[in-house]
């Protein structure tokens, strides 16, 4: 086998609620998920979020949390660490807005889970992400940032299904392709 | 002297009767190595066989570069012969700060150069999404530079305005004066998506 093998990609003609990898494939030490998204929601505030799953189903309690650095324009965030959430949080405003045209603004991310088919520790992760909001051709003006993040995912059980959604519909044109990392 | 450029356009290995079979998703396309210093641009197209970059999701440059030019630069990136278009997003730390900063060009990587330090190479690693889309062209980088005592970490996120296929790359040396150093080396990597139903 590979060392490193495209488990699945899912390019989207229409609207779609996640990009679901189900199952797992447990033959890989490292997932690496990788895609641009497209919230079909009207806010500013959309963002790219995800779950993970077990034998049990997906993990919906309140057990992600993370840290994350920004920039937004000439200001930096420096987050204050999230903790108790339900998912979790790739990025805030990283996924486009929906009302401009499909093909301009939309969210880029590389997110990596460490790990994952381990029994014995919680699922550590981390992300790239990004978006580029200026939707005057030229202009350098509007929303932008980009991010890197570090989470946590406290639930040790191994993972056997991801899913990454944004907040309303991801819209046609994401995509998502999965891909899995094997050892030596 | 000059740069050594190593295209593979082979045809493919991984269609076998037009399927796509299990193998790396990473398809080592192109190198680059500059064997004299000074050298100011390269620029990779898409061909045939391997190099055919249509036939890609994503492409991915892995840079190690110096640039013999006293004052810091970076390593540009381009797409299609374009010199507009452009817009990133960057968040860097120098060890002292971090800085936020919006800009109107694309990097693969920063050096953050003194004359005397011939020896440390700038490295980053960037991707190019969905290269052959209809959507404007996205563009992110994660580099750094350390220079014993200075440097930098540093992230992008950024795009290319333009719906037209991604059929060729221009890596340049932003600065006035100077060029990338001798064996400063660029590899360009396609990545393939795995379609299932």
């Amino acid at each position: 086998m590979a060392t490193m093998e495209a488990i699945q990609t899912t390019y989207l003609e229409a609207g779609l609620s996640f990009f679901d990898l189900n199952p797992v494939p447990a033959t890989y030490e490292y997932i690496q998920a990788v895609g641009q998204l497209k919230s079909s929601g009207t806010s500013n505030a959309t963002s790219i979020w995800f779950q993970l799953g077990d034998s049990g189903g997906l993990l919906s309690g309140s057990i992600y949390s993370d840290f994350q650095m920004a920039g937004l324009g000439g200001t930096i965030e420096n987050v204050a660490p999230r903790t108790d959430q339900t998912s979790g949080l790739i990025y805030d405003a990283a996924t486009g807005r929906g009302t401009q045209s499909d093909g301009e603004s939309i969210g880029n991310f590389i997110i990596n889970f460490f790990d994952y088919a381990n029994a014995n520790k919680n699922t550590s992760w981390s992300s790239t992400t990004g978006v580029q909001d200026s939707y005057i051709y030229g202009s350098t003006s509007g929303d932008r940032r980009t991010a890197l993040t570090q989470g946590v995912v406290a639930d040790a059980s191994t993972v056997t299904r991801i899913i990454i959604a944004s907040t309303g519909n991801c819209a046609r044109g994401s995509y998502c392709t999965f891909y899995g990392i094997k050892s030596s | 002297m000059g740069v050594t450029t190593t295209i593979d356009t082979d045809a493919p290995d991984y269609l076998t009767a037009g399927v796509l079979t299990d193998v790396e998703a990473w398809v080592p396309i192109t190198t680059s190595v500059c064997t004299s210093g000074g050298i100011t641009s390269i620029t990779w197209s898409s061909s045939t066989g391997k190099n055919n970059w249509s036939q890609y999701l994503d492409l991915v440059i892995i840079g190690s570069s110096n640039d013999i030019g006293a004052a810091a630069n970076g390593c540009v990136v381009e797409f299609n012969g374009s010199t507009s278009g452009y817009m990133g997003q960057t968040l860097y730390g120098d060890g002292a700060s971090a800085t936020a900063y919006a800009d109107t060009d694309l990097w693969l990587l920063w050096h953050q150069r003194s004359a005397t330090e011939a020896d440390r190479f700038s490295c980053g690693i960037g991707r190019a999404y969905d290269i052959n889309s209809g959507k404007w062209k996205y563009w992110s980088t994660v580099c750094g530079d350390d220079r014993d005592g200075s440097g930098y970490a540093f992230l992008e996120h950024g795009r290319y305005a333009s719906q037209d296929p991604v059929t060729s790359i221009k890596l340049y040396s932003n600065a006035s004066s100077g060029g990338f150093a001798e064996h400063s080396r660029f590899d360009l990597f396609g990545i393939l998506p795995r379609m299932v139903s």
